[in-house]
């Protein structure tokens, strides 16, 4: 009678206790909870739903004690869990390759300058060179000598200026020109001829002024292409503060867009997108040089011809609201472009969802 | 959806289970149990296609574990089939085999990434490496158009 007593009591134990989570539930609920979880979770709510919905299964499970399906929907849980988080690590991977590169263009240019400070010196220490050697073959102390070696510092001194400007690129045959009277002016030294060595080596010199002054608004133009180049950059990496909208950098300038940033039918912004555009003419006040084009688009569900008046609307719509947030009108243009340009495949639910979009192109001027 | 969950973990019920099922259905996602997908041939079909994807895509080889695993997941779906028996089971092995291959994009995606954040890591140690090698061959050169400046008066 006792020993049956305790085999109830003992059953009834077992029957209380519960089963013990697998280890892949366990650390699917430490992961979930860690702030790289809540991450994922916000990066891909599809995937992280999945996992949610097999896991809330295998709690039901391990409640029913059937112990069999808790580990088969721990498992499901865990695999889309784990499908998540791979996808979230990608993400950061391709954020950190994205940084890498922009760090590489830098160091890029950084390596280019050196290469052109390095040929620049070796090219005037070559020169240098030979100078020096045709001087230890002639005598110092002839005045005609000492005005030939002052005019071929000088022509020398000219050419390094137009080198430095890039004159062996734009000015390429001036250069040339320069360059090869100032070979004849030492060799005439050498040959102890300091007046045909003076007469070539104000020709060098003449030449190395001219080739400069030729090279000089290519050079120019080059850099403030590079100037603005950089500033697109520049532009293209503080629009990184709106949030939910792709940028691009573009012939031209930087393009931006939003995707949803109205209610089905209307033309007032979305309240939930108001702070991107607020954003967006905050960046617009820092850039001031460039213009923006506002374009609207719309799926292809529909009037063809109430879309294009409807992406209109919503352009001037993004519009008006940049400038009450102190864009100048001045700078803006909108134009509605309709079902007539789409960028993903109208047949899909997501396709159309992109292809409803606001864009601003900031345009460089000319 | 968060809070909901976490009280989820604590006491399932119907409609706590409910939520996370409907969320996915809207977002229209694979998700367990949607009537347009309740066609097992065409799912089976759909995933074998997948898996011959991904095999083809697996260049790096990262995921192969896992292909193993969806290949016997896709056979023994394919015999539960044929058989025409154990719908449950069958359900439940398409289930784990989309779960799988779910696992092997990610996996194939996470491998890219890595390898294309390798590449532009190497990429950059060689340009640094070029940059201090030129820094210094023009620091030489300057500093020996110095010494010889002196020597012919005026050139800098």
């Amino acid at each position: 009678m006792r020993r049956q007593r305790l085999l109830v009591a003992l059953l009834l134990a077992v029957g209380c206790a519960g089963l013990k989570p697998t280890a892949e539930m366990s650390e699917y609920a430490k992961e979930y909870k860690t702030q790289e979880g809540q991450q994922t979770k916000l990066r891909y709510p599809e995937l992280v739903g999945n996992a949610e919905a097999w896991d809330a299964k295998a709690l039901t499970a391990q409640d029913d004690k059937e112990e069999e399906a808790m580990a088969y929907y721990g498992r499901v849980a865990w695999l889309w869990w784990e499908s998540a988080q791979l996808r979230s690590q990608a993400q950061d991977l391709d954020a950190e390759r994205k940084q890498l590169e922009k760090d590489t263009e830098q160091v890029k240019k950084e390596l280019a300058e050196a290469r052109k400070r390095e040929k620049l010196a070796k090219a005037t220490v070559d020169r240098m060179q030979q100078i020096i050697a045709i001087e230890s073959k002639v005598a110092a102390d002839n005045a005609e000598v000492t005005a030939a070696r002052e005019k071929i510092a000088d022509a020398l001194e000219a050419l390094r200026l137009a080198q430095a400007v890039d004159a062996d690129v734009h000015a390429k045959s001036t250069f040339a020109a320069a360059e090869a009277k100032l070979k004849l002016a030492t060799e005439a030294l050498g040959k102890n001829k300091p007046k045909d060595a003076t007469t070539f080596a104000i020709e060098a010199k003449a030449s190395a002024d001219a080739a400069k002054s030729e090279a000089e608004p290519k050079y120019t133009s080059v850099a403030a292409d590079q100037a603005k180049l950089n500033r697109q950059k520049s532009l293209f990496d503080a629009l990184a503060v709106v949030s939910g909208a792709e940028r691009a950098m573009v012939e031209g300038g930087v393009m931006i867009t939003i995707v949803e940033a109205f209610s089905t039918t209307g033309v007032a912004i979305d309240p939930a997108h108001t702070a991107s555009f607020d954003k967006i003419a905050e960046t617009a006040k820092n850039y001031g040089e460039f213009s923006l084009v506002i374009e609207g688009h719309t799926d292809n569900k529909g009037n063809k011809t109430k879309n294009l008046q409807l992406s209109e609307s919503r352009a001037k719509s993004v519009l008006s609201h940049l400038a009450t947030q102190g864009v100048s009108p001045s700078r803006m243009n909108a134009v509605g472009k309709g079902s007539a340009e789409p960028v993903a495949d109208n047949k899909t639910k997501e396709g159309r969802a992109k292809n409803r979009r606001i864009e601003i192109l900031f345009a460089s001027g000319q | 959806m968060g809070k909901l969950y976490e009280r989820a973990r604590s006491r399932p019920s119907l409609a706590v289970l409910a939520f996370p099922l409907i969320a996915a259905l809207a977002l229209g996602g694979p998700a367990v149990g949607r009537d347009d997908e309740d066609d097992p041939e065409a799912k089976l079909q759909a995933f074998t296609v997948q898996l011959k994807e991904h095999e083809v895509a697996d260049t790096r080889h990262a995921a192969t574990s896992e292909l193993g695993k969806a290949e016997a997941l896709r056979d023994k779906a394919r015999t539960l089939t044929e058989k025409r028996k154990d719908r449950e089971l069958l359900d439940r092995t398409l289930d784990e085999l989309e779960a799988t291959l779910a696992l092997v994009g990610a996996k194939i995606v996470h491998a890219q990434a890595k390898a294309e954040l390798d590449e532009q890591k190497a990429k950059m140690k060689e340009i640094q490496a070029e940059l201090t090698k030129t820094k210094a061959a023009a620091d030489e050169a300057e500093k020996k158009q110095a010494e010889l400046a002196g020597k012919i008066g005026g050139a800098k």
